[in-house]
């Protein structure tokens, strides 16, 4: 009796340390490094056209002051991420910039974008719960916000990576998909 | 027969009282306790008192409570349960708590199809310069961002018109956070709910089913570490109602009480403190019925008011029964009727002219006055010769008593007295000349700081300023309306670019005219036409263009209108952006917040250059109409004195300044230390000075009338000490109105009667004074 007491203790602690998975665990996996560049390879699927978009270029990231995202094929630009605001250039002149205090939305909106980036968990934390896997120095984790208005955009995140982010997968509520990779990574 | 000549009046007013007993029984009026209620009519402009009406209307029925604390999953929890209670009360109409996605989707599904039609004013702008390409390079680049906002749909909508018209619906305030509304960057967390009752706030039943609930919610939520924050018209009637009703209950009773004890004292009967109590509660009822019946309700000022009335109508039943002391049973009423109806006269006539106010608060309290000292007169003059059959006869202790006390008073010959009083009044004048004028209306309102507070929490959170101001656009129809609206939106864009803490709600925004509508069709024909070929090319589908064409056609054509918006979620919403009155033409009113006061003179500017655009200030207009009516009143009561004080000269000749002197001496001199107190004179000291005159004349008459006999000082004195005690207290009342009443009555009836007593005359010489004239 006793000895299966013990059983169902150890299997119950067990299984808690399986579903322990969260941000911490890939915190010690994953690194949030002070600079990080690199190229990109974007499909955008737009489900209304049943139809991708494709793109290419390289980023810069530099740990809580912002990313910069320089789309080169087809077209030039540049779009510029801070954590509360999200600013579009092109040929040298801001086209488009959302955020500050006016639009509190881009400002939570930045936030995400510039912590998935740099895979700031902790921030994540806030606005999704985690379910995923950690093999060795490989993780694989979908997100899932937590808030409706998170959810109205987007349904969930699929990233997988080892040291650096390899992988996004952005699913919107829209149906629309946005599938991003990362080579030549450096830091 | 003689009896039964005398009894018939005696028996109808029974029947009146009677029957004006059941009217209040079966009206049961509601008590209305607003201070919006005392404010005036705007009948110069009918426009923005239609406009106004209606956002009080708004104002009177919403419920707004905010939940607030540390752990937003506690914060939640307590929302919930909020909703919970109050859905379950039939009193609440709707309650706004939660947010789904199917609310923005229904939005995105109406403006679909008027996509083309009704733009962003950031994009407008954008087209309207010419910068066609701009926007496609934004449509472009959103496409290839990895951040796009909101779905693309490139062939319905490449330039994502839709998507940046609906970004400017939101109020970037409000987010649906666990299904609730939670209020962005509020720290703590907090979430809002806003009720819509069905009812007037100021119906006592509504108060009742509401106050104790939200009461035990907001201790339930305390418990929880959570704080309730609360804003309504509601909540302050309730307070309001609480406040009199105290009042009422302490001024009033301890005004009768006393009353009644000194009665006692003086009269050494038992049977007196009765006799004066049926004139009192005969005088409560008649102000209840009459102001009821011509009314409707009862306003509670008016109601604490007359609380200080029972002092005022036992002047009649204590002078009858002082003057019944020393003379034979029926002669006592032809004896005094003369005086009794002179008093009750210069009485009503002081408050009818406080009837003359168009504030209906005032006009109630006219009402209630008048209507009560009638009664009040009636049943001693009807009532009164009959239950005193009986009475003791014997002389009043007190008079004696009364006359060797009265030797240590000093007095002045009728010289001196003159001189005495002349001075008097122009110390009095150069007080007043050099004294200030308050007519604030903030001074006057009468809510607890508390409640105050918690108001302005509410609107900080939500980043609203009262609904006090606000712009106002009318128009000959609907479309001239919008036109003219448009203009004005555009004059504001540039106020807004120098104050960007000015927001501006426009109905234009939601609806534009047909004509604005129609250029913004052509607009984006001239950026399909310049730049969808680009754009398709870019995307690397140009057979698409082709497809994007045909679904703008398509749209063309297809203005959206008042009508419909109006039953749109959104429309719902800001229903009250758009006024149709009965008997005016259509008007919308721009909401605004974060007005400076230097933005309110530029606005105030801007109204000035149109005659269809106003710039609203509840509060500042109200004021200045204080100032404009306590000037106007301050004419009225020198009218009153000078119409009473011709009448009184007809009868009294050489002696009327004995008459006239004390309350108009004393009116003066309280005119001018009220000036110098505190917040300087207002329109309601003035208005007291009505009733110090009324009372003052009275003691004036019934003295002259009586020859200054000892019975007739102490009914005198005995009115004047119960006239101060009752008024006297309400400047213990926490309502600044009658605080005010009472200060002003408190000091001129002391003035009044330290004056008379100076410059009486002793019962001696009385005699040769009215002889030599």
């Amino acid at each position: 009796m006793i000895r299966r007491l013990s059983i169902l203790l150890a299997w119950l602690c067990l299984s808690g340390q399986a579903a322990a998975l969260d941000f911490q665990a890939i915190g010690k996996v994953a690194a949030t490094p002070e600079r990080l560049s690199g190229e990109f390879h974007q499909i955008k699927y737009l489900s209304t056209l049943d139809t991708e978009i494709d793109s290419s270029g390289h980023f810069q990231y530099e740990r809580n002051q912002q990313i910069r995202w320089l789309t080169e094929q087809p077209i030039q630009s540049e779009t510029t991420i801070t954590p509360d605001s999200l600013s579009m250039q092109q040929d040298g002149q801001e086209v488009m910039r959302l955020g500050g205090d006016s639009q509190p939305a881009v400002r939570i909106l930045s936030h995400i974008l510039f912590s998935v980036l740099t895979a700031d968990w902790q921030a994540l934390a806030q606005y999704f719960s985690i379910d995923g896997t950690v093999d060795g120095t490989n993780w694989d984790v979908t997100l899932t916000p937590k808030t409706d208005d998170l959810k109205s955009v987007v349904t969930h995140i699929d990233l997988d990576g080892a040291r650096y982010l390899q992988h996004i997968e952005l699913h919107e509520a829209s149906g629309d998909r946005i599938r991003i990779r990362f080579d030549k990574l450096q830091p | 027969m003689q009896k039964a000549v005398r009894r018939w009046p005696a028996v109808l007013w029974l029947l009146a009282l009677i029957g004006m007993a059941l009217c209040v029984w079966i009206i049961r009026p509601p008590l209305e306790s607003s201070i919006l209620a005392m404010l005036p009519q705007n009948k110069a402009q009918p426009l923005i008192q239609a406009a106004q009406d209606r956002l009080e209307a708004n104002y009177s029925k919403r419920l707004v409570i905010i939940a607030r604390g540390q752990d937003a999953a506690r914060v939640r929890a307590e929302t919930r349960k909020i909703a919970r209670r109050l859905t379950a009360l039939p009193i609440i109409k709707t309650l706004t708590w939660q947010s789904s996605r199917q609310q923005v989707e229904a939005l995105r599904r109406f403006y679909t199809p008027h996509r083309f039609q009704v733009l962003s004013p950031d994009l407008r702008a954008t087209l309207t310069e010419g910068h066609f390409n701009q926007v496609a390079k934004q449509a472009t680049l959103r496409l290839f961002s990895p951040f796009g906002a909101g779905p693309i749909q490139p062939v319905k909508d490449p330039f994502g018109l839709l998507p940046q018209l609906m970004s400017t619906f939101g109020d970037g305030l409000i987010r649906a956070d666990h299904g609730l509304l939670r209020i962005d960057g509020a720290e703590p967390a907090a979430y809002l709910t806003v009720a819509e009752l069905d009812g007037n706030a100021f119906d006592m039943t509504v108060q009742r089913q509401i106050m104790p609930v939200l009461d035990d919610l907001r201790e339930n939520a305390a418990s929880n570490r959570v704080q309730l924050v609360t804003s309504g018209l509601v909540l302050h009637a309730a307070a309001g109602a609480k406040q009199a009703k105290s009042e009422i209950s302490t001024i009033g009773v301890i005004s009768l009480m006393s009353v009644l004890a000194l009665t006692l004292l003086v009269f050494r009967s038992v049977r007196a403190p009765l006799l004066i109590g049926v004139s009192v509660a005969t005088g409560c009822l008649t102000a209840i019925a009459v102001t009821t019946l011509v009314f409707g309700q009862l306003h509670l000022i008016a109601l604490a008011f007359g609380a200080g009335l029972v002092g005022v109508s036992v002047d009649y039943g204590m002078h009858y029964l002082a003057a019944q002391r020393e003379t034979s049973e029926h002669s006592v009423l032809r004896r005094i009727l003369p005086g009794l109806a002179l008093g009750v006269g210069s009485s009503v006539l002081a408050y009818a002219a406080q009837a003359l106010a168009p504030f209906p608060g005032l006009r109630q309290m006219a009402c209630f006055s008048a209507a009560g000292l009638a009664g009040a007169w009636l049943t001693v003059v009807l009532w009164y010769p009959l239950l005193t059959r009986r009475l003791d006869q014997r002389a009043l202790a007190a008079a004696d008593w009364l006359a060797g006390a009265l030797r240590y008073w000093p007095t002045v010959t009728a010289r001196q007295g003159v001189w005495g009083l002349s001075l008097l009044a122009v110390v009095a004048l150069l007080l007043l000349w050099s004294g200030q004028t308050r007519d604030d209306v903030r001074l006057l309102q009468s809510t607890s700081p508390g409640l105050m507070g918690q108001e302005r929490q509410v609107q900080a959170l939500l980043q609203q300023d009262s609904a006090s101001r606000f712009m106002l656009v009318t128009g000959r129809d609907t479309q001239q309306l919008l036109q003219r609206e448009e203009v004005l939106v555009n004059q504001l864009r540039t106020i807004q670019q120098d104050n960007p803490g000015l927001h501006v709600t426009a109905l234009s925004n939601f609806v534009p005219s047909i004509r604005r509508q129609q250029d913004n069709e052509d607009l984006v024909n001239q950026l399909y036409r310049q730049e969808a070929g680009t754009f398709f090319e870019t995307l690397g589908k140009p057979r698409l263009q082709a497809q994007a064409m045909t679904a703008f056609h398509a749209a063309q054509g297809k203005p959206l209108t008042v009508a419909q918006w109006l039953q749109s979620p959104l429309g719902k919403l800001h229903s009250d952006l758009w006024l149709q009155a009965p008997g005016l033409p259509p008007m919308s009113t721009l909401r605004l917040s974060g007005i400076t006061p230097d933005i309110a003179e530029r606005l105030t500017q801007l109204a000035g250059t149109s005659e269809s655009v106003f710039y609203v200030d509840s509060v500042d207009q109200v004021s200045r109409l204080l100032s404009q009516y306590r000037i106007q009143i301050s004419g009225w009561v020198t009218l009153a004195y000078a119409i009473v004080g011709l009448f009184l000269l007809l009868r009294y000749r050489r002696q009327c300044w004995r008459v006239m002197g004390p309350p108009m001496v004393a009116g003066l001199l309280v005119a001018g230390v009220l000036s110098h107190l505190g917040e300087g004179l207002n329109l309601f000291n003035v208005l007291a000075l009505l009733l110090v005159l009324g009372i003052g004349l009275d003691m004036g008459i019934f003295l002259r009338e009586s020859d200054s006999s000892p019975h007739i000082w102490v009914a005198v004195l005995l009115s004047l000490l119960t006239s101060l005690l009752a008024f006297g207290l309400l400047v213990l009342s926490e309502t600044p109105i009658l605080h005010h009443f009472g200060l002003t009555v408190l000091l001129g009836l002391s003035a009044i009667g330290a004056i008379t007593l100076t410059i009486r005359t002793s019962p001696s010489l009385s005699t040769q004074e009215i002889q030599a004239p």
